[in-house]
């Protein structure tokens, strides 16, 4: 256990239950009573969430259908397990941050299902009907579990957000000068590759090379900006993989985004590298599959690093100071 | 905590209100819904007179190219709108360099009509490359007078050695916007019982650089122009719209 981890679960103080805080802001509820009330949360919550799949039914059947039509979009599938996963990876800390649920929590529910309803109608917007389900299960927990389970439950709602497929003409338009500016990058940086002349017309990149011609990520949609929420769902299951202080998760937030540009710009340059020098087909899924593999081994590997960094680079004395508290309350605890 | 407690957890008044609101939501959000769209959905407005008949004698700075051949129906059916119109257009006082023009006009009366894609999405697939995207002020004269302020989108492309501006914006139910989703905020907003939206695009070929400015004044000069016309003579009038 690291030093924000100790430093959260020394701050766990249990409000359920007749199980007061000692002086020591540790509690006093016993391990035996506390998984009771853990396990009573989650079969609450199960409820809550099938009774939230119900009402969401159709969205989430749209979010499995484009899903699978859209390779873009195939991590939404697996986005319960990674939840899941996540939720595991923390579980301790979910238990001992266990409070009682807040009203607010019916009032997230309320204004989550009231703007799914005004995005069915009048308004149309089945992409943020489908976000509502983001809220109204926020509200859920915040009603069983109170807000700093919610808290802690941050990642694995981004990951949800992040897992609603976005229709294909919004995504263009939000992702426009991304996808402009990379296929001018791509189609410089390509064109400088020895025997290689790249010319960028439209969204194409079409080549010359050894004899041959092509164009590179022939036949793929927004070839210029793609994965780009997988790169950052990637991200956020790095990130997360542990409870990390807010400051650490404030700069590994603004990291995201470069991250996310840099892996979009390799994965294109990747497929053309492959498809000028490889002898591929051009209807050949290897050279996409290729590109796919590189950038996201490469955002798994800039997110480790990031995180490597700020562990083993930047020591915080307040973390420094919580390790000694914890240490001290462990102690006293075993006594 | 002893079983009482837990029972006392699972009928708490805030956890029962949440199954109380997630049980309506699943079974009644959905019927309501329709019930209420049946009662107030918005009805379609036909044009005041179809757009083929656009009068460009109307227009003081600009006179009819020949050579541009209408659309024809099947176009029509393959952009979706309900009329539509094109017209390639010179200056009357040509400027010092080449600018070739056209008008092109979309009128959509269904308030469930898909809203088009926008140039800088839709150009793109033909092969161009989107050098810049900008927005502009354009003071459009009223029939009182007075001028409205609207913002146009510019989208300045290149296709080869070919350079190619359209300046656009959406006419919706008597309001000017340059972006779709504002489109589907304006349709399905309550209040009005007819809807409509149109999408004006004045667009321009040019040779080079040079004639970029050339280029720009023009197609804002353009919609300044066209824009009073297709209100007064085809859209229908903004105080129809509610209906009788």
């Amino acid at each position: 256990m690291n030093a924000s981890e100790r430093k959260d679960a020394v701050s766990a103080t249990p409000e359920v239950g007749p199980g007061a805080p000692d002086h020591a802001g540790v509690s006093v509820i016993s391990p035996v009573r506390r998984d009771r009330t853990a396990r009573t949360a989650l079969a609450q919550l199960l409820l809550l969430a099938i009774l939230v799949s119900l009402v969401f039914r159709i969205e989430l059947r749209n979010c499995v259908i484009n899903s699978l039509a859209e390779a873009e979009w195939a991590h939404a599938l697996v986005a319960p397990l990674l939840v899941a996963l996540l939720a595991w990876r923390r579980r301790a800390y979910l238990a001992a941050q266990l409070t009682a649920g807040s009203v607010w929590g019916l009032a997230l529910i309320l204004g989550g299902v009231a703007f799914c309803g005004v995005n069915i109608w009048p308004l149309r917007f089945g992409y943020l009907c489908e976000v509502a389900l983001v809220p109204v299960l926020a509200g859920a927990v915040l009603a069983v579990c109170g807000w700093r389970v919610l808290r802690l439950c941050g990642p694995m709602l981004l990951v949800l957000l992040l897992s609603i497929p976005v229709g294909a003409r919004q995504y263009a338009s939000l992702t426009l000068r991304v996808e402009t500016h990379t296929l001018a990058a791509a189609s410089w940086v390509l064109d400088q590759l020895p025997g290689a002349t790249v010319v960028q017309r439209g969204p194409d990149l079409d080549f010359v090379a050894g004899g041959r011609t092509g164009t590179v990520a022939l036949g793929e949609p927004r070839r210029g900006a793609a994965l780009l929420p997988t790169y950052v769902v990637l991200g956020v299951l790095v990130v997360f993989a542990r409870v990390r202080a807010t400051w650490q998760v404030a700069v590994l937030a603004v990291l995201a985004a470069p991250i996310a540009l840099a892996c979009n710009l390799i994965r294109l340059l990747s497929w053309g590298t492959v498809s000028i020098y490889g002898d591929f087909d051009p209807t050949s899924p290897w050279p996409r599959l290729i590109a796919a593999g590189v950038s996201l081994v490469l955002a798994y590997a800039l997110f480790a690093l990031a995180c490597l960094m700020l562990d083993r680079i930047f020591v915080d004395e307040e973390e420094l100071e919580g390790e000694r508290e914890a240490e001290i309350v462990s102690a006293a605890r075993d006594a | 905590m002893t079983t009482a407690q837990q029972r006392r957890r699972w009928t708490a008044g805030l956890y029962l209100s949440c199954v109380l609101v997630l049980c309506a939501a699943a079974i009644g959000l959905r019927p309501g819904l329709r019930a209420l769209e049946r009662g107030w959905t918005k009805l379609p407005a036909a044009c005041r007179r179809p757009l083929r008949m656009f009068a460009t004698e109307r227009l003081p700075s600009f006179r009819a190219a020949p050579g541009v051949a209408p659309l024809e129906t099947a176009e029509q059916r393959e952009v979706g709108a309900d009329d539509l119109f094109m017209v390639g257009l010179e200056a009357r006082q040509p400027g010092p360099h080449a600018v070739r023009l056209a008008l092109f006009v979309t009128y959509y009366s269904n308030p469930t009509d898909r809203v088009p894609h926008t140039p800088e999405v839709c150009y793109r697939q033909t092969g161009t490359t989107i050098r810049s995207l900008t927005t502009v002020n354009v003071a459009v004269p009223r029939a009182s007078g007075e001028a409205d302020t609207v913002s146009v989108r510019v989208v300045d492309m290149e296709r080869g050695d070919k350079r190619q501006m359209v300046a656009y914006v959406f006419y919706a139910c008597g309001r000017y916007c340059t972006d779709r989703l504002k489109v589907r905020w304006i349709l399905a907003w309550p209040g009005d019982r007819y809807a409509y939206f149109s999408k004006i695009e004045a667009a321009a070929s040019y040779a080079d650089d040079a004639a970029y400015g050339d280029a720009q004044a023009q197609c804002t000069q353009l919609l300044r122009e066209a824009l009073p016309v297709l209100i007064a003579e085809h859209y229908p009038p903004t105080e129809t719209l509610k209906g009788p």
